[in-house]
């Protein structure tokens, strides 16, 4: 039942969920109250800077951590007290965690060992495994004998071998280089859509998640803030944290009087949900490729730099009558390219800025 | 012009590059090699004249031949059980969470402070034909003198070896390899039988290799417990001190030598083969291993029979030294500390002496000698560094003749003087020092060194001002290490030492082979006090080194 | 060209030097100063004395007279001291024989009987070593048995597998008991004596020291040793006391000796006189208690040469005779291998 490219047959994926899930590590507390909900079949980014939780979450799923308080579910079954033995999960683990005295057949092969698979069954797996990473031939190797990106392919059959329920990888690319880091990830996203199977990918690179997760889930302190699709994250994030994580953003600081905010010398009308907020500050958010550069506009600011970014100019830009704050804008394909000292025009739609209570993130 | 200083400059710097190398390699030939060859060259001889026969007579007549399959077997044995014994401490102390793990780990390294021979006396007087437990506890009339009773011992003895060493490899290795395996599947026991013990592999090696080599050299426990039980090293030892057959002593210790260099050898490839494995776990995180019920309860049975076993030991030599007479009155009393401290007081002083000259020249030695092998390029430096190391190979019992025999005529007559007991000190810990001051210096930063000599510093004002001040802390350690070592030491020195030059160690020996126990007792208080400063020493410095936590970690056990 | 290491090899050296009693031996003849090489207990006290009787001052090398007489044999062509003071009467033979050392007769040696000395005054003991019993008064109550009080007691099988003694083939001790035995009971009798008695010691100890120390410790009974007097006396309070054997005392003599070519043979010679003369003898037995060779008076625990029985144990002899007694031995006792 071996597919061109494929461990195995497509796994029947299940879904992950957690249910309220507190660790700490003595008095500090890691994850609060962390729920989370993995469809079947999808690949989901645990995104956030390190200590914010996500690798704890990873381990906790697989049984690796204990925990106080909550639930993990593997599709309907409650795998809460099951011993990571038993849960079926395959790891990659940061540092791929091979083991140093084996070369590269006994490494992919001990799950299936540790299962009493026949030997033969165990032959043809390992080759299937190693085809699918793209290692044929390299079964005898010591593990010190090999590169990081054939040690991180070692790491994945060895996980996938086993045929598991889900996948679960901890920041599998950081030991990598730039290079090889694309496109290692892409192989990851193909063999995941291959088989189709659960995958739980955890990293603090954004444009890692953004590039191959269906669903992201950023973390920040052990608490989740939003969970979206890379799109949805990155053009309508929910918090202040997400806006600053994802991609480039400026931030400046409003005044509003319940009704109406003023930017940069332009009045727009608060969002539903922020009319009548009182006393509280307000700062906007807006991606600086939607901070649009013209000759003429109300609100005019004075070029301080300009970056040739190949696929376009980024300018930072001193606002006129507003003091202080720098803005970046980006302008894909200019038609002019504005230079240092120039005075410009700069507009900004309404729909593109995001406001964001100001003070407490 | 120019081309005259250069060549004069060149030849200068050749002629300064080889000097301190050909003194080392001149001093260590003296020392070393000289000896070997005087033994060898007297076990040819048999009443003066040159000849095979102590050979030949060595592996034909039975009881020669007897002597040698018995020490092989003996060490063999104790190797074997004092590694397995090192093993299961070892995990427990740094891989459980069983509640008398430091108590575990106290008691093992116990007897590196006590010596070892005095434990014999206490297991005589626990266990012996009078013994405590075995005649006035249990009626037993049981003889002791035998070849188990010396396995016990020794086991007692060189099992902190096995622990200490495996320990430190115990230490590296990440859990998280540990969690692959659970997370593919296996059980508990399973992750340490197929992850966990292969990366112990190295240790384990190491331990049986080193632990063989002591058993085979180790001549006190067989005298004093062996009955008729005969090793190489305590045949030689009668034969020289008892008989004084020269020829014969020179003949068995020719052959240990040889069994243990091969030893040696071995070991030292399991080191080079075990280093090219490494994996680079730094900063390694350690978890517990969850064993079955039953396996715990195995593990920790274990464990406390040999912590009790020593422990009884550690005790009653408190008790012999603390109270009038062990076994018969118990009242407490300072008179025998007192008599020991006043009978010992010359040994005390000369041991002090002794400890911290050798201390002091092999340290400081240790890390030039390291330094011209790491940082200097010339020809013979391999053989400066195998001849530096070898000494750590050789048995008491062959160094002891090999100095009698080489030094006991001008011009180099130093037999019955201090000099040659304190070159015995020397030789026997400048393999200690030349291995940590090889290992601070390469991890020392090159470039450094190489900044000092671009910016016009000689070789010798860069070792002065760079690497000495650099290395500081670990010459001091190594010192340290020297200093307790050579308070402890007795084999060589037995032999060398004359009534007068008393050492504590040597006094320890003379009162347990006079079976007074209360006095050894005493005199090992002494010793251990002064070793145990020592160590001391060396833990308070490392508290603040940068490298090698593992002592503070094993012996204080800090939470998993 | 400076090397570090020299600096801390002086200071050690320095020290070492300042603290440790010892010196090199030459001395120029003439001067008042005497070399020897010592194989005797307490040699800091006689050398102490020796001074204060003659101003003489004395520089000693204490050594096993094993030792001495290798390094005698390595010196002779320029010897080194000037007297041999202890260690075992077979070595003084062999120093006799190989021209080590050189006659000389002291008026005090009058004293002494003719047993304990070379018949041409190569060598004259000060105190003889006797080979005696000693025993662990406890464990023998109880076992229930009795203290033995001659060699023949020691034949009953009442004390099989509780007597220690030491190897002959090593042991001067055990040789000197089992050669004294035949030469008391002849060889006929004796060996048959020495069937019943080894019978009951289980296995030899290969140093002469491991059977007292055993009695010491109550893992045997009794434990054949040399001045047996000795663990008593260092062990107050220790439940053991030492038996001289009444069917006959074998002992064998602790000598001095001038070495041959001695630098200050008149010092030597003062030295000679002294160690037999009254005043010497009792700071001997002071050094070291044992039985003396005159009838100097003895410390508590120390028999004196009157109380005991003493046989004329032919040392030289015996000596002579030491290969075919051991082969003779180890033949009859193949249990022992």
């Amino acid at each position: 039942m071996d597919t061109e490219s494929g461990a195995a047959a497509p796994v029947v994926a299940v879904g992950i969920r957690l249910h309220n899930i507190d660790k700490s590590f003595g008095k500090t507390r890691v994850l609060k109250d962390f729920s989370l909900d993995v469809f079947q079949g999808e690949l989901c980014c645990l995104l956030g800077p390190s200590g914010c939780g996500k690798t704890t979450a990873l381990k906790i799923i697989d049984g690796l951590l204990e925990h106080e308080g909550g639930r993990i579910f593997l599709g309907d079954k409650d795998i809460t007290n099951l011993p990571t033995q038993k849960r079926n999960l395959g790891m990659v683990f940061q540092n791929y965690a091979l083991f140093p005295q084996m070369d590269v057949f006994d490494n992919v092969a001990y799950g299936l060992r540790r299962r009493r698979v026949p030997n033969a069954r165990i032959k043809t797996r390992v080759h299937s495994a190693l085809e699918a990473v793209r290692l044929v031939g390299y079964e005898d190797r010591r593990i010190h004998e090999l590169s990081g990106g054939q040690q991180q392919r070692v790491a994945l059959a060895r996980a996938l071998v086993i045929e598991p329920k889900a996948l679960l990888l901890d920041e599998p690319l950081s030991n990598l280089d730039a290079r090889l880091r694309t496109d290692m990830r892409q192989e990851i996203k193909r063999i995941q859509k291959n088989l189709g199977i659960t995958t739980i990918y955890v990293t603090h690179d954004q444009e890692e998640a953004m590039s191959i997760a269906d669903r992201i889930v950023v973390m920040n302190e052990g608490v989740v803030e939003q969970i979206g699709t890379p799109r949805e994250i990155y053009e309508n994030p929910e918090t202040r944290f997400v806006a600053d994580f994802i991609g480039r953003i400026n931030f400046i600081p409003v005044e509003h009087d319940n009704k109406n905010f003023k930017l940069l010398g332009k009045e727009y009308p608060l969002p539903g949900e922020l009319v009548g907020i009182g006393n509280a500050r307000l700062i906007c958010a807006i991606r600086p490729e939607r901070v649009q550069v013209t000759k003429e506009a109300i609100s005019r600011a004075v070029v301080l730099e300009t970056f040739y970014i190949g696929t376009g100019v980024r300018y930072k830009l001193a606002p006129l009558d507003y003091g202080g704050a720098e803005i970046e804008a980006e302008v894909y394909t200019p038609m002019i390219i504005f230079g240092k000292g120039d005075e410009v025009g700069v507009e900004m739609k309404s729909e593109d800025i995001r406001l964001f209570p100001d003070g407490n993130q | 012009m120019i081309n005259r200083d250069i060549t004069t400059t060149a030849s200068n710097v050749k002629w300064q590059k080889y000097f301190l190398p050909a003194l080392f390699l001149i001093l260590l030939a003296v020392f070393i090699v000289y000896p070997i060859v005087s033994v060898f060259e007297n076990s040819l001889r048999i009443r003066g004249e040159l000849g095979l026969d102590n050979y030949v007579r060595m592996f034909t007549q039975p009881n020669f031949f007897k002597i040698i399959w018995q020490s092989s077997l003996v060490a063999l044995l104790v190797a074997a059980f004092s590694t397995t014994l090192g093993l299961v401490i070892a995990v427990i102390v740094l891989k459980t969470t069983l509640p008398l793990r430091r108590l575990f780990s106290f008691a093992t390294i116990i007897p590196l402070v006590v010596p070892g021979f005095v434990a014999t006396l206490a297991y005589i007087f626990l266990f012996g034909r009078n013994g405590l437990i075995t005649y006035r506890l249990l009626g037993l009339d049981w003889n002791i003198y035998n070849w188990p009773s010396v396995v016990i011992v020794q086991c007692l003895d060189f099992t902190a070896i096995a622990f200490l060493l495996i320990s430190a490899v115990l230490i590296t290795i990440d859990s998280q390899v540990e969690d692959a395996a659970r997370n593919l599947g296996a059980g508990e026991w399973e992750v340490f039988r197929t992850v966990t013990l292969p990366l112990l592999k190295p240790g384990i090696i190491a331990a049986m290799i080193l632990i063989f080599m002591r058993s085979m050299a180790n001549f006190g426990t067989v005298i004093f417990l062996g009955g008729p039980f005969s090793t190489l090293a305590s045949a030689s030892y009668n034969q020289l001190i008892g008989a004084y057959n020269i020829e014969t002593a020179a003949t068995f210790n020719a052959l240990l030598l040889i069994i243990c260099l091969i030893a040696f050898w071995l070991f030292l490839r399991a080191q080079s083969a075990s280093n090219r494995i490494r994996g680079s776990f730094t900063g390694a995180t350690r978890k517990p291993l969850n064993f079955s019920r039953p396996v715990k309860v195995v593990m920790c049975c274990i464990a406390s029979v040999f912590a009790v076993f020593i422990l009884m030991i550690f005790i009653s030599v408190f008790l012999a030294a603390l109270t009038r007479y062990i076994g018969a009155d118990y009242t407490f009393t300072l008179d025998h500390m007192m008599r020991a401290l006043q009978r010992g007081s010359s040994g005390i002083m000369n041991t002090l002496y002794f400890a911290s000259g050798t201390a002091l020249t092999v340290s400081i030695a240790g890390i030039i000698l390291a330094y011209i092998i790491t940082r200097i390029e010339f020809r013979g430096k391999g053989l400066l560094d195998s001849l530096a190391t070898m000494p750590f190979a050789i048995p008491g019992t062959f160094i002891g003749v090999g100095y009698i025999l080489a030094f006991n005529q001008p011009p180099l007559l130093l037999t019955g003087t201090w000099m040659i007991v304190m070159a015995v000190t020397i030789i026997r810990q400048v393999p200690l020092g030349l291995r940590t001051g090889v290992a601070v210096i390469s991890q020392q930063d090159r470039s450094i060194e190489d900044a000092s000599s671009s910016l016009g510093a000689g070789k010798l004002t860069t070792f002065i001002r760079i690497v000495l001040p650099m290395a500081g802390p670990a010459i001091l350690v190594t010192a340290l290490y020297a200093f307790v070592s050579t308070v402890q030491t007795l084999g060589a020195i037995i032999f060398v030492i004359t009534p007068g030059t008393k050492l504590l160690s040597v006094d320890v020996f003379e009162a347990v082979y006079k079976g007074e126990i209360s006095t050894a007792a005493a005199l090992s208080v002494i010793m251990l006090v002064l070793s145990a400063v020592g160590m001391l020493g060396i833990y308070l410095i490392q508290q603040r080194g940068k490298t090698a936590k593992w002592i503070q970690r094993v012996v204080l056990q800090r939470p998993l | 060209m400076q090397k570090p290491k020299w600096p801390s090899m002086l200071l050690s050296i320095a020290v070492l030097t300042v603290l440790l009693p010892f010196a090199g031996c030459t001395g120029d003849s003439g001067e008042k100063v005497l070399n020897m090489y010592v194989a005797y207990g307490g040699p800091e006290i006689v050398a102490d004395e020796f001074e204060k009787a003659t101003g003489i001052k004395v520089n000693f090398l204490p050594m096993s007279s094993g030792e001495v007489l290798t390094r005698l044999k390595a010196e002779k062509a320029n010897p080194q001291t000037d007297v041999w003071f202890g260690g075992g009467s077979d070595a003084f033979l062999e120093a006799r024989n190989e021209e080590l050392i050189q006659a000389y007769k002291s008026p005090n040696a009058a004293n002494v009987d003719a047993v304990f000395k070379d018949a041409d005054g190569y060598w004259t003991a000060v105190s003889i070593v006797v080979v005696g019993l000693v025993v662990n008064n406890d464990r023998m109550a109880s076992k229930g048995l009795s203290v033995p009080r001659t060699w023949a007691d020691l034949t009953s099988a009442n004390f099989k597998g509780e007597i220690s003694s030491p190897d002959p083939n090593i042991s001067g001790t055990a040789y000197t008991m089992v050669s004294g035995i035949l030469q008391i009971l002849g060889e006929d009798k004796g060996w048959e004596f020495l069937d019943k008695m080894f019978a009951n010691i289980d296995f030899l100890e290969k140093s002469g020291s491991a059977p007292p120390s055993k009695a010491l410790q109550g893992e045997y009974c009794i434990g054949v040793a040399p001045d047996p007097h000795l663990t008593p006396m260092r062990n107050p309070g220790a439940p053991v006391s030492a038996v001289f054997p009444e069917d006959g005392v074998l002992a064998w003599p602790s000598p001095v000796a001038i070495v041959a070519g001695a630098r200050n043979l008149e010092n030597a010679k003062k030295f000679v006189d002294w160690a037999l003369s009254e005043e010497g003898q009792k700071v001997l037995m002071q050094a070291s208690p044992r039985v003396p060779v005159t009838n100097v008076e003895t410390l508590a625990g120390v028999p004196a040469l009157a109380d005991l029985n003493m046989v004329g144990y032919d040392y030289i002899y015996w000596g002579a005779e030491r290969a075919r007694v051991l082969n003779e031995f180890n033949s009859r006792y193949p249990q022992y291998q």
